[in-house]
């Protein structure tokens, strides 16, 4: 008697987790392709803050972290700019930049897209002048003073920008 | 006990967070910011209010009650870990911002206690409606007290209060009328402890000067 009434709870659980499965199944099929457009709105609102979008063909390069907005010439198909959105870890969690190179290496600009750095320290890496002006050259690097942890990510994520940046101006992106 | 009284229990005599003690660590990790501190809150009574309500609906009928109990914990758990993906979801989808900025402290409300612990102490031996009140008046009490300690370290550490995301009340005057920087280390964990340290200070204080009063009126009245 003892033996089905354990029985009969674990099946009481066990249809209340499926219950709960389906509930949360219904939502993320309401929810999943508003998610999907609230993040890629969030990166195109952030790339928009350099080019006009529209007089570009766009296409999205996925790296092993990040991606590549390649943004091509309408007429030419060649590539006129690049926009790389990046990670890098920061002091609580890691940080994610977009910064907007064109055709001849030169900086468009940089933003922050994501971090959670420490609010009035590590939080000033945001809208900061970091004099990074030509991509594949980091020698003026001005890190954030008494922000060392969250300046290091912005200057890893220029880096890994500085490295494959001529690469892929030059055909490494179509190969 | 009435209706008003099973609500205001929760805000002023019971408070979680300054009576009890209870969900410190979202507490202290959230509150950097004022718009933080809101969105937790409005998190927080959503989850609390709905768990507080369905667990007391399954415990109220005698005969589903006989058979959740031995499991009550996963039951509660499962109802709570539902909620929290609910307003997970609900909020990805919809305030991105804020879905972001609080980041790992959403799916952390499964395992605040204030939630598990008003399903087995209240909702699990009383009516839905009481439950659902109880749970109100304990979200808005913890709501209220995390929204004091956001306001005092986001001031003191920023000189800035953000409402809501681009609302934002610049008090930095107040630091250049008083010719001193704002102390960023209130927006660190160690501020935060200092801020809560203090305001529990300020609780004991005027809660031990009121009961020295009574004492003392018993006293008067013989």
């Amino acid at each position: 008697m003892n033996q089905s009434k354990g029985y009969m709870s674990g099946v009481v659980l066990l249809i209340m987790g499926l219950i709960c499965g389906l509930l949360l199944a219904f939502v993320n099929e309401l929810t999943e392709d508003r998610i999907e457009a609230e993040e890629l709105r969030l990166k195109f609102e952030a790339i928009e803050e350099f080019y006009n979008i529209d007089n570009f063909n766009q296409e999205e390069v996925v790296l092993d972290d990040g991606s590549i907005y390649v943004l091509r010439n309408k007429n030419t198909n060649e590539i006129e700019h690049l926009v790389y959105s990046l990670t890098a870890k920061g002091y609580n969690e890691d940080v994610e930049m977009l910064v907007a190179v064109n055709k001849d290496l030169s900086v468009e600009g940089y933003t922050v897209t994501y971090q959670n750095e420490s609010p009035g320290i590590g939080t000033k890496i945001v809208g900061y002048d970091f004099n990074y002006n030509e991509a594949n050259d980091l020698s003026g690097f001005d890190g954030v003073s008494g922000a060392t942890v969250s300046s290091s990510a912005v200057e890893a994520i220029f880096q890994q920008v500085a490295d494959r940046v001529e690469n892929d101006f030059g055909g490494g992106l179509d190969e | 006990m009435n209706k008003k009284d099973n609500f205001l229990k929760g805000i002023f005599r019971e408070n979680p967070l300054f009576v009890a003690l209870l969900g410190m660590c979202p507490s202290l990790a959230v509150t950097t910011t004022l718009e933080n501190a809101i969105g937790m809150t409005i998190a927080v009574i959503f989850v609390l209010v709905l768990s507080n309500f369905i667990v007391s609906l399954i415990m109220s009928q005698p005969k589903l009650a006989k058979l959740v109990r031995p499991v009550r914990i996963p039951v509660y758990i499962v109802v709570i870990a539902t909620l929290v993906t609910l307003v997970e979801m609900l909020m990805h989808a919809y305030l991105i911002g804020l879905y972001k900025s609080l980041g790992i402290f959403i799916p952390l409300i499964v395992v605040n206690c204030i939630i598990l612990g008003r399903a087995e102490a209240f909702a699990s031996e009383n009516k839905p409606v009481d439950s659902l009140i109880d749970g109100f008046g304990m979200a808005v009490g913890f709501g209220l007290a995390i929204i004091i300690v956001s306001v005092f370290r986001e001031f003191l550490g920023t000189g800035l209060l953000t409402i809501w995301k681009d609302l934002q009340v610049d008090l930095n005057f107040i630091f250049d009328f008083l010719r001193i920087q704002p102390l960023a280390m209130f927006t660190q964990p160690a501020g935060a402890f200092i801020t809560l340290g203090f305001i529990l200070a300020v609780i004991a204080a005027i809660t031990a000067k009121r009961q020295a009063k009574q004492a003392k009126e018993v006293k008067a009245n013989g």
